[in-house]
This record gives C-alpha cells, structure tokens and sequence, in this order.
C-alpha cells in the first residue's frame, strides 16, 4: 500500500524530472553535434556564397561561384571522372565480392570459413594510407605487376599503371571490397538452403538455380553493398590522391586542392554538390532495387492467380 | 554429374583464393620492400636487410606521430562514448517529439564526405583560435564516431530487459544508482565494440587530420601520407609494418576479450529478432 502510493507521487513528479534528466542527458551531445558538427558546416555552407577574385575572398550574398562551378566544362569533366572511377570500383567489387562471398557462406569447415573471414576484413584495419602505399610499391614501372607482366611476355618496358585511373581503380576496389563482401555476406547465409533444394528436385541445373533462387535472394545485399561501395567511392580521397598524384582529378582531390588555395567558395560549393550527389545515389540505388523486388514479387503473384 | 560438381565447387575455390590473394598483396609487398637493402622500391629487391628498422630510431617525427595518433584516438573515442551513450540513453529511454529527426541528425556524420568536414573543421576551428592542435581533432572525430556508439550502444540498450532495473528501482536506488549498477554492467561488451570499432576508425582517419593539424601535432596516417608525397625510401614500408602489426594486435586482443566475455551472442541475438518481423 505505502509502495503504491510512493509510485504514485513518482508518477505525478516523474513528469519535470523525466523532462529535465532527458535534456541533461542529450546536452553533452547536442553541443558537442551543434557546436562543431552544425556550425562548422554552417559556417562553411556561408562561404558558398562569397566570391573568390584575384586570390582573395570577397564577401557577398550571391551564386557566382555555384554558376562559375556549373557552368565550367573542366568541372563537368571532373564531375565524369569521379562517377566513372565510382562506378567501375562498384562494378568489379560486386564481380570479386559476390564469388567470395558465395564460397564463404558455403563453407562448412569452420577454420577455413575464419582464415577466409580475416583474410577479407584484415584490410579494414590498416590504414589506407598503408594500403595505397602497397599499391604504390606494387603497380609502380619496376614494381611487381609490372615485373610479373614483362615475365609472361604481355610488354617489354611495362604498364603505365600509376598516375592514372586504372591504378586508382584497382587499389579503391582493394579498400572497398570488405564493404561489398559483409552486406552479400549477410543475405547469402540468410538463404535458405532448401529452396536451393526443392529448385534441384524439380529439375533446374546450377546456373539456373543460381540465377532463379540465389541471385533473386540476395537483390537486398547487392543493393546495399552498391550503396556502400558506390557512395565511398564518391568521397574518397586518400587513395586518389595519393595513386593518382594529381593527375587524377576527382571531387574530393579538387575540395582539398581549393582549400589549400584557400579558394574556399569553391571548395563549400564542389563539397555541396559531392554531399547532395551521394545522397541522390544512395536513395536512387535504394528506390531501384525496391521497385525490381516489388516488381518481381507481383509478377510472381500474379503468375500464381 | 558428380565429377562436374567437383569442378565446379574446385573453380569457386580457386576464385575465391586468388580474391584472397589480392586482398593480401599489397601488405605482403609492404613486408618485403621494408626488408629491402636498395633504398628505390624495386621488383626484385637487390638483397635482403634489417637495415632499415634499426633505422627506424633515428625518425623521431614517427614515434612523435604514433603517440599524437594514440591521444587523439583515446580522446576523440572517450569523447564519443560519454557523450553517445547519455544520448542513446535519452533516445531510446523517452519517446518526444523529434526522436526521428534528433536521431538522423546524430547519425548523419556517416554519410557527410569526410573531405567536407575535413574543410569545415578548418575554418571551423581556424575561427575558434583552436585550429592546428589535437585538441580541435578530438572534438572533430567525436563527431565522426558518434554514430558508431549511438548505433552500437542504442540497440544494446534496447534490448536489456528492463526487469533488472525495476527491480532495482523497487528495491529503493535511485536513477543514477541504476545505470551504474545495473546498466552499466550490461552495456559493458556493447561499449567495448562501439569503442574499438570507433578507436579504429579514428586512427586511420586522414582527411580531417590532414587539414586541421600543424606541424608538430601530425598524426601517424598523416606523417605517413606527407613523407610518402616527398620521399620514396623504406622507412614509410617499415613504419607501415609496425601499424599493420599494431592493427592485427589490437584485432586479436578485441577478439580475445569478447570471446572470453559471455553474452554477445545473446546480442547479436537480440538484434536479429528484433529486425525478423520487419522483413
């Protein structure tokens, strides 16, 4: 009786301390995300509107440097580049990844399965300033690549391998890889094997096994993986840098270039346009593989009726 | 019929071990050229030598690096991890108005280019006379872990079943008494996850350490990528030796205590049930 009369007044006093111990407890974030997170990229959004004339920026409201950054075919062809990279790095990933992650989710030995595991995610854990390092040293005119291809005869002086966007493309797809593996990882041991199963009973070879239970199934992995990869590809800037010694332009090369001009009007408006590109295809990738699933299932539905 | 299955099946392997082999290469070359005796990285080495790690003492600016990286990581790491886990505690525990919307606005560091932070960072703190420092590096990649711990911690917290604490509140602790009694504890492995995967992701974070420090307050990914742009010898192979060495320290270590604590799986449990119905 006294208990329930002491929970009683709680519930009438919980109502201001719930309130206040909640805004206590947001506090120490909300200024932390407010203060350098909010205000910084208020601050920097602000410059997008300032002009930059003969090496100094000029205050002012108004969108000359968004028209001097849409308007300039260089910057389109930047634009071109960074998508191409983008893509072609999401492309291979998902041909490397979804075999690997196939074998994986089908391995039953599980010493193998953990080899075959840190193998895949070991490269998450070294910087990626190591790993573009192990690029430079592989791909570079008298390094390994370069070395094996002479051996079996395919040039005499070697690739140009460095510099340039074959060399950038192969060492993004070696970072981003894991990213492409966990997500297929994920829907592929989901899978449930007796559908495999029932598809075999009924007569369907391998491949279309494959392509009518397994690959159909795992539509959420790929898309996801796809996101994953595609979006980090868009606003990665280590491994550009670093393989492409600025001969490979891309967003983030020209952000971090701008800003060391101190142009930083250039720098807030090609940083606006990178964010809104890799919202725009995140949700488009997202949007379309929805719209594949819901078409696949009502098709299915109907065949059904 | 079954032949073919077993080429099949020998094909797949093979793949997947060349994929293997791939994601191994560079750190395999990384090893070798560090024990290179030519000084140009060339393929094949001249000869084989410890030269250039007894050299290794002689480049303080790396040790120097290697401790700046450590505090920056423990900071930024500790930074989030208070300041995430009272949010989530708030987020998950209180339903008010703009939940949703407080939630997004805490995770959205992870879809913002970390080059754009990087800049705004700059003149951020450029502004704030604090610029240059490790300090303005904390408060920048607390920001960016923050949503590592929020997810992390938050579906932690709401899977503990809330029994525990109303038995404690009906034993007569107060809320505080609560959360280190009884919370606490249970968020003990979920903490530990959010922190290394956070710790991790801080040490070998480039872009915004690029642009916000000076020299003297160089981070080890940072001195590593300058000196790389400048100079071509093996000391960047050796250093880079040491950091993957640290890396599969720190993974092995991580592994070890997880495994020896009980409960993950019933957390990993958790969230898959918890994500079962949706789908």
């Amino acid at each position: 009786m006294m208990r329930a009369a002491g929970r009683l007044t709680g519930l009438f006093t919980s109502g201001n301390r719930s309130w206040a111990a909640q805004l206590l407890l947001l506090l120490p974030a909300l200024a932390l995300m407010g203060v350098v997170y909010l205000g910084g990229l208020l601050i920097f959004g602000r410059y997008s509107f300032d002009l930059y004339e003969n090496g100094r920026m000029v205050r002012d409201w108004n969108l000359d440097t968004y028209r001097a950054f849409l308007g300039d075919p260089y910057y389109w062809k930047l634009i071109g580049t960074t998508f191409r990279v983008a893509a072609l790095v999401t492309f291979w990933s998902l041909l490397l990844a979804y075999p690997l992650a196939y074998v994986i989710a089908g391995l039953k030995s599980p010493g193998i399965k953990q080899t075959l595991l840190l193998l895949t995610f070991l490269p998450l854990l070294v910087s990626a300033v190591v790993r573009s390092y192990g690029w430079q040293l592989l791909l570079s005119r008298q390094g390994f690549i370069n070395w094996l291809f002479i051996r079996l005869g395919l040039t005499d002086s070697g690739f140009e391998m460095m510099y340039n966007e074959t060399g950038v493309v192969v060492a993004l797809v070696h970072i981003f890889l894991p990213f492409m593996v966990f997500p297929l990882l994920n829907v592929l041991t989901q899978t449930d094997g007796t559908l495999k199963a029932a598809a075999h009973d009924l007569g369907a070879g391998k491949w279309r096994t494959f392509f009518t239970i397994t690959l159909p199934l795992s539509a959420r992995g790929i898309a996801s993986g796809v996101q994953i990869v595609f979006t980090l590809c868009l606003t990665a800037f280590t491994t550009p840098q670093l393989i492409g010694g600025g001969r490979v332009m891309t967003l983030p090369v020209l952000i971090y270039q701008r800003t060391l001009d101190t142009n930083w009007p250039m720098a807030a408006v090609a940083s606006l346009f990178l964010f809104a590109s890799s919202i725009l295809v995140s949700l488009f990738v997202n949007k379309g593989a929805d719209w594949l699933m819901f078409r696949r299932t009502r098709t299915g539905g109907q065949k059904h009726a | 019929m079954r032949r073919g299955n077993r080429n099949y099946k020998w094909v797949l392997y093979t793949f997947a071990g060349l994929i293997g082999l791939y994601l191994l290469l560079p750190l395999l070359m990384i090893l070798l050229t560090s024990l290179s005796s030519g000084s140009a990285s060339k393929f094949p080495p001249e000869g084989l030598t410890l030269e250039w790690y007894s050299k290794l003492g002689e480049q303080k600016q790396f040790l120097e690096a290697f401790r700046n990286s450590m505090i920056a990581s423990a900071g930024a790491v500790l930074l989030a991890l208070v300041t995430g886990t009272l949010a989530a505690l708030a987020i998950v525990n209180y339903s008010f108005p703009g939940r949703g919307l407080l939630r997004a606005f805490f995770m959205s560091p992870m879809v913002m280019p970390k080059i754009t932070l990087g800049v705004a960072y700059l003149i951020l703190f450029s502004k704030m006379h604090i610029a240059g420092g490790l300090f303005a590096l904390i408060l920048g990649e607390a920001v960016i872990v923050l949503p590592f711990v929020l997810s992390i911690v938050g579906s932690a917290l709401a899977n503990l079943n809330p029994v525990h604490r109303e038995a404690a509140a009906d034993l007569g602790a107060g809320p505080l008494k609560i959360f280190f009694t009884v919370t606490l504890p249970q968020l003990k492995l979920s903490l530990l996850l959010a922190g290394s995967i956070a710790f991790v992701f801080t040490f070998d974070q480039v872009e915004t350490a690029l642009l916000i420090l000076r020299q003297g307050s160089y981070t080890l990914p940072i001195q590593l990528f300058l000196y790389m742009e400048k100079w071509q010898d093996p000391t960047v192979a050796v250093v880079s030796v040491v950091l993957i060495a640290f890396a599969l320290a720190l993974f092995f270590a991580i592994k070890l205590v997880i495994r020896t604590a009980p409960g993950l799986d019933t957390l990993a449990g958790g969230r898959q049930n918890k994500g079962g119905p949706k789908t």
